[in-house]
């Protein structure tokens, strides 16, 4: 074993950067190296963005970026300074479960849960533009999502009746399987 | 996590360029990211520097038609859009197929069209770091290793092949490369040309000069049928295992007046199958033709021991595409659904 | 009364035998004529807010203030030794605080030494950095010189079994010795006695567990206080392992994981890197936080291995089977340990003459672990297809082919608690449409029209069953409190890793309480001032805690019911609580009256003030003398595309059974869970090997392929919900397991049936496929 003595502050290397999260600017200081997954959840805190791959794999880094979905750990934080970015954080502000939080718990969308804020935005995205979508075209927009507990046929009926709840629809005309 | 690099914001294309060049290969391009930040990650390419190239839209971005027909796709264009683009869809139907089905959703958001044709090799020998050919070593370990999604056409130094969807398609549709070199100069190269097979020196697909930028792809016009076919081992978001793109252009008798017939997946790069092209050229596209041209592709194939299953993989997808494009049939006029 | 007792119980294919302190309870079972009011309805999870939120805290989202990141290195070579480690250049970056080496861990200490010299597979941990961040300790990991002499691996079985260096234990590259040899009757009497006799074999590829929260654990010392937060699937277990290795009381070790990203086998513990953590965390006095990248998480962290196995088996024309053999060879890589190859073969048919042998053999790959029903799904795969041949070969039907066996009893002679298999045929065969099911094609027709191109896609129907032992065991301790504000908390040292164990165990708890599930706390995943609390694995999560967490409620409410009885001056026996209320019996003269609705509990104890109910309950041991199966019977429709080779499953049905039902929500999402790992490992997941170097090729999630959404058939369950009230109070067995084991061999029976093709080496991949219709074509 031996103990490393140099000191950290020989290492001016860090930036500030402003990100936009949830609303709210947020300055932090890192290093241009740092993905956006990491400023998130090291830097600001936010852990409800979950690291699966860190190489845009698996689909649990998701956040929206400007509305858009992305993979976070494919993002230097940097890059992204002064544009919207939306984490599972900001879907339920005020307290009360956004529709397809609320759709994700009924369905038991998920298992472990792991998997399921990366799904969440990604369905946001989704339904945000297409509110009524069809059990296919939830399947082709979340198909970048892996869910090892394979939660995966009540994450597509959650989906459909959360977008059925928002568009104030009770569930007339729900698009068949 | 990456290695420590600096980064700054291009403000100007041909800016770019001369930078690249001062930097010795230190400094690197970042488009999308969604193959730079792997490599990075991985230790596979090295930077100290990174030009964000994202946000020069005018002159990289945007699909506009170009004089005389045809499309000029910006090399910023993400995948995602080029999909959803009515005129892609509409005239260059393969290629908006190619473009849908590459990787996921929020790739396709993020992942740049130059950045794709720029990617490198899928070959899990490379990208596990083992020290090959492409990683500076002297073997290629999948020639004598496992190679089950590697080259039957081996030829050169190493077996890999070029995984990109949309090359595949933009070969089928004769598509040009618009580059910028550092000097300020712009060129024109017919892909066919820019693609290459990886080597030691330059891993990538393409041939391009050091500081060199892809600016846009330039899609020729012509009224064509196409369509792409993909076979992955999963149902979706998958390297190809093989696919094909088909081009073709019908007289007015519904027979095949041109055909361009491209393999992805096989060989180091997409491959155009002139005995297949022959086989179709004059006919109607109907069963027979189309069993007669599928049986005519990859006479000259040379699988290695793992990867014999590619060339009745490849005649498969080539009746299933062509199918798709029968005389007479919707997907003659172009408005095929996917494939 | 507690008492300290032997007992047995099987666990994962294997007898278990252990002392142990138990509760007996009276309560009346749950059995079939018991009205429960809460369990046995849906309900969704109870900490599902917190799941869909991001507040939940899983292990890889703790950062302490002042916390240290650490970083493995490890080797590349999967054989080697390591000469020397140079590790200046690294502590000479700014931010690092320590470097650490196989020279700081001696042989012969409490805890296996987490760094190695001798290199036994790709990514053995070697050395570890600590840093002031992530970014840094990669950067000095990468700066860490480390000198190889490379050997050459020992990569096959056969050579793995020639070769005079051992892998792994000095006892040779045969786990013990020996392989395991298990015999009943006169294998070659049977074989003499059939009409038919099937010899073929079977390969199974090595699966990587791949949950989506990568292991990890974070360290931290307050004083000579350890506390641990890890990725477990067993909080009580770790706490029990760290205090041993490092001489602490239980007491003073706490460990949380309140939430689990997943874990399927692998994640007990602690491992090396829980043991680097730590060991860090001491010498430098700070948190130190280590969570593997996916990359170490496909090298280092577990497997089921790969298997071949060599089935022979001998029936009578009428489908009775007179014998079975099966000689397997599993690979369990440097040092790990698979599961029972064989379980499936010795129990779940009535064949008077058997023989199993079975080896474990060590190679220089990264080393197996447990993996959902551990050895399972591999002989199971084997078994099954090979039934399903039996059946075409004979001209009977599979299903009529296995109720001809079906086994009265287990082979040891104990009759079982109950077994729907007989059932469960029936259900699922109607269900299915089985009957509408004709012969399998010819498939040098399937290439001929295929060439032709008038024939793309071929669809058949395949089946095949399940079966598991796993009821539960003791030791399981669970506490209930009562608060004065009318609700209640649950607290043991179990752990919930996604399977929805809090929200099982609070249904138990408030239907025994008789208040609303939202007015019981859950506590668990925590070691601080909780009971011992069972891991979860061998399916016996709920079989084990249910009882107990009853048993506990069932305390508290007797406390509750004295507390009232003085209040309202009436017996205890005259209390009733249901959702919450409190009423009295018929007849009852309280002194103080109440109305016909009953009083809330919570307005009564309102003006009471603190109160001091605390039940506590244990599991009592499993009656010895009848054997538990947890059945599981799958239908499959399958699409063979015949152009590219995939195999698609269009429509799935799941038939179980495994006792009383306590959440059909839950329990259809592990069914459904099950089936998609089955899925992949009948059509795509393979960890891939390089055959001369011993490299892992696809350690990630981009070429390791998992299910996605569009793999997904359209999945039916059937729960057939029989409460098996032998067992334990609660009448309940383990659904985690059953659900993987037939999946595979469902599969390839539907893709036999579609094509007439067999495939017996998984999995089924479009490159096997074409090559075997290009096989035929050419015949
Ligand atoms: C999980 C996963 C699955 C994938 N699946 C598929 C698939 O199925 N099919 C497929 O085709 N691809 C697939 N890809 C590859 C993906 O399409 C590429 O990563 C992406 O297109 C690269 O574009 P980018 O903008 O992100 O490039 P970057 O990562 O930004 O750049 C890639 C390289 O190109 C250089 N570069 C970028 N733009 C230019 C330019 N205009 N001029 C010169 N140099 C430039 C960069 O310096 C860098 O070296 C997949 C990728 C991932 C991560
Ligand atoms: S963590 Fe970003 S895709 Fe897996
Ligand atoms: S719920 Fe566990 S990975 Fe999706």
């Amino acid at each position: 074993m031996a103990v490393g003595t140099a000191e950290r502050t020989a290492r001016p290397r860090k930036v500030p950067v402003t990100l936009l999260v949830n609303g709210e600017a947020r300055e932090v200081w890192i290093e241009p190296r740092r993905t956006l997954l990491d400023a998130l959840r090291v830097d600001l805190g936010l852990t409800g963005t979950k690291k699966g791959c860190d190489h845009g794999n698996c689909g649990a880094c998701t956040v929206l970026v400007d509305g858009v979905p992305v993979y976070s750990c494919l993002e230097l934080a940097i890059a992204r300074e002064g544009q919207a970015i939306e984490t599972i954080e900001g879907l339920s502000r005020g307290g009360g479960l956004h529709p397809l939080q609320k759709a994700f718990v009924e369905h038991d969308a998920f298992q472990c849960g792991y998997c399921t804020p990366g799904q969440i935005m990604a369905a946001k995205a989704l339904i945000d533009r297409n509110p009524r979508p069809t059990p296919e075209e939830v399947r082709a927009a979340l198909v970048g999502h892996l869910c090892r507990c394979g939660a995966y046929a009540g994450i597509v009926e959650a989906v459909v009746a959360a977008g059925l709840a928002l568009s104030g629809d009770g569930g007339e005309g729900r698009p068949d399987a | 996590m990456m290695p420590y690099f600096t980064y700054e914001r291009a403000l100007r294309a041909e800016e770019v360029g001369p930078a690249l060049v001062a930097s010795g290969g230190r400094t690197r391009v970042l488009a999308g990211g969604t193959e730079l930040v792997p490599l990075l990650k991985d230790r596979l390419v090295k930077a100290d520097h990174l030009v964000d190239i994202r946000g020069l839209v005018d002159e990289m971005g945007g699909i506009l038609v170009g004089e005389g027909g045809g499309l000029r796709v910006g090399a910023l264009v993400t995948l995602a859009e080029l999909a959803r683009h009515p005129l892609v869809r509409a005239n260059y139907r393969a290629l908006a197929q190619a473009a849908e089905a590459t990787a996921s959703p929020e790739l396709r958001n993020q992942a740049t069209l130059g950045g794709n044709l720029l990617q490198l090799t899928r070959c899990e020998y490379f990208r596990s770091g083992a020290p090959c050919y492409l990683n500076g070593g002297q073997v290629c370990f999948a020639a004598e290793g496992r190679h089950e999604r590697h080259s039957i056409y081996p030829r050169g130094t190493s077996v890999s092949v070029n995984p990109s969807d949309p090359a595949t398609a933009l070969l089928a549709a004769d598509a040009s490369l618009e580059i910028l070199a550092p000097s300020g100069a712009t060129r024109t190269v017919p892909i066919a040309e820019a693609l290459k097979d990886p080597d030691h020196d330059d891993p990538r697909f393409l041939a391009l000069g050091e500081g060199e930028l892809i600016v846009a792809v330039v899609l020729p016009p012509g009224e064509r049928a196409s369509a792409y076919a993909k076979a992955m081992e999963r149902a979706d978001w998958s390297f190809a295992l093989a696919s094909v793109a088909v081009s073709l252009a019908f007289d007015g008798e519904g027979r095949v007046a041109d055909a361009r017939v491209v393999l992805g997946g096989v060989a180091g790069t997409p491959r155009r199958e002139p005995a297949v092209e022959a086989a179709l050229t004059g006919r109607r596209v109907d069963r027979a033709a189309v069993v007669r041209a599928a049986q005519a592709a990859c006479q000259d194939a040379r699988p290695l021991p793992g990867n014999g299953y590619k060339v009745e993989l490849v005649r498969g997808l080539l009746r299933r595409a062509l199918s798709g494009l029968a005389s007479g049939s919707e997907g003659a006029t172009g408005r095929a659904s996917a494939v | 009364m507690p008492r300290i007792v032997r007992t047995q119980y099987e666990y994962e294919g294997r007898m278990r035998e252990q002392i142990t302190v138990v509760e007996e309870d009276d309560l009346p079972r749950w059995g079939r004529e018991a009205k429960l009011a809460v369990v046995g309805r849906p309900h969704p999870r109870v900490d599902g807010h917190l799941r869909v939120t991001g507040a939940a805290r899983y292990t890889a989202d703790v950062y302490l203030p002042g916390m240290l990141y650490c970083k493995i290195v490890r080797s590349p070579h999967a054989r080697a030794r390591v000469l020397s480690i140079d590790a200046s250049r690294a502590l000479a970056l700014p931010g690092v605080r320590l470097v650490l080496t196989p020279d700081d861990f001696p042989e012969g200490g409490p805890v296996p030494p987490p760094l190695s010299r001798d290199v036994r597979f790709q990514g053995e941990e070697v050395a570890a950095v600590v840093a002031e961040d992530e970014e840094t300790a990669s950067d000095a990991a990468a700066l860490v010189e480390v000198e190889y002499e490379v050997l050459p691996p020992l990569l096959s079985w056969e050579k793995a079994l020639e070769s005079s260096e051992p892998v792994a234990t000095a006892r040779g590259n045969v786990h013990e010795g020996d392989p395991q040899v298990k015999e009943r009757g006169d294998p070659e009497r049977g074989f003499a006695e059939a009409d038919l006799v099937l010899e073929e074999t079977y390969t199974t590829q090595t699966e990587l567990h791949n949950a989506l929260e990568p292991h990890g654990a974070v360290a931290w010392w307050d004083g000579d206080r350890l506390h641990v937060w890890e990725s477990t699937q067993s909080v009580s277990g770790v706490r029990r392992s760290l205090a041993k290795a490092y001489g602490l009381p239980e007491e003073d070790v706490r460990v949380v994981c309140e939430f689990m990203g997943g874990g399927f086998g692998a994640k007990f513990g602690p491992y090396r890197y829980t043991h680097l953590a730590v060991f860090a965390a001491r010498r430098l006095g700070r948190p130190v936080r280590l969570v593997l990248d996916r990359h170490e998480e496909n090298l280092a962290t577990g497997n089921r291995p790969a298997t071949v196995q060599t089935l022979k088996i001998g029936a009578k024309r009428d489908g009775t089977l007179t014998a079975l053999e099966l000689t397997a060879v599993s690979l369990w890589g440097a040092g790990g340990q698979g599961g029972t190859v064989a379980g499936p073969a010795q129990v779940q048919y009535a064949c008077p003459n058997l023989r199993t042998t079975e080896y474990g053999v060590y190679v220089n790959a990264g080393p197996a672990s447990a993996f959902r029903a551990p050895g399972y799904p591999e002989g199971s795969f084997a078994l099954e297809s090979a039934l399903d041949e039996l059946a075409h070969r004979l001209g009977l039907d599979p299903i009529e082919v296995r109720r001809k066996n079906f086994p009265k009893e287990r082979p040891d002679g104990r009759p079982w608690s109950q077994n729907s298999f007989l059932e469960a045929y029936e259900v699922g065969a109607r269900a299915f449409g089985w009957d509408r099911r004709g012969p399998a094609p010819d498939p040098r027709e399937i290439a001929r029209r295929r060439e032709a191109g008038e024939l793309a896609v071929v669809r058949g129907l395949g089946m095949a069953a399940g079966m598991w032992g796993s009821a539960g065991w003791p030791p399981a301790y669970a506490w209930v409190q009562v608060h004065a504000d009318g609700t209640a908390t649950v607290t043991s040292g179990t752990q919930d890793i996604g399977t929805g164990t809090k929200t099982a165990l609070a249904l138990v708890a408030a239907e025994e309480l008789g208040l609303p599930v939202a007015a019981v706390h859950m506590r668990l995943g925590d070691t601080d001032m909780a009971p011992f609390g069972t891991g979860s694995g061998g399916s016996g999560t709920t079989s084990s805690m249910a009882p107990a967490v009853r048993a506990a409620a069932a305390d508290a409410r007797r406390q509750l019911a004295e507390l009232l009885a003085g209040y309202f001056e009436v017996r205890p026996e005259e209390i009733r609580i249901r959702e919450g209320r409190v009423h009295l019996a018929e007849g009852a003269r309280p002194s103080v009256a109440v109305p016909a609705g009953g009083v809330a509990l919570a307005e009564l104890l309102r003006d009471v003030g603190p109160i001091n109910v605390v039940g506590k309950g244990g599991r009592a041991p499993t009656p010895g003398d009848r054997a538990a199966a947890s059945v599981a019977v799958h239908f499959c429709e399958a699409a063979v595309d015949l152009e590219t080779g995939t195999v698609r499953v269009e429509r799935y049905l799941a038939v179980h059974e495994s006792g009383r039902v306590i959440n059909p929500l839950t329990m259809t999402s592990q069914i459904q869970g099950g089936i998609l790992f089955g899925l992949g490992y009948a059509l795509f997941e393979e960890r891939r090997l390089d055959p001369r170097h011993g490299w892992v090729l696809n350690a990630n999630l981009e070429s390791y392929k998992v299910a996605t959404h569009r793999d997904v058939p359209r999945i039916e369950t059937i729960l057939l919900d029989r409460p098996d009230d032998h067992l334990n109070n609660a009448a309940v067995k383990g659904i985690g397991e059953p659900p993987v084991i037939p999946v595979a061999a469902a599969v390839a029976n539907a893709v036999f049936h579609a094509t007439g093709l067999r495939f017996r080496d998984l999995p089924i991949t479009p490159a096997k496929v074409l090559a075997a219709l290009r096989e035929v074509a050419r015949r």
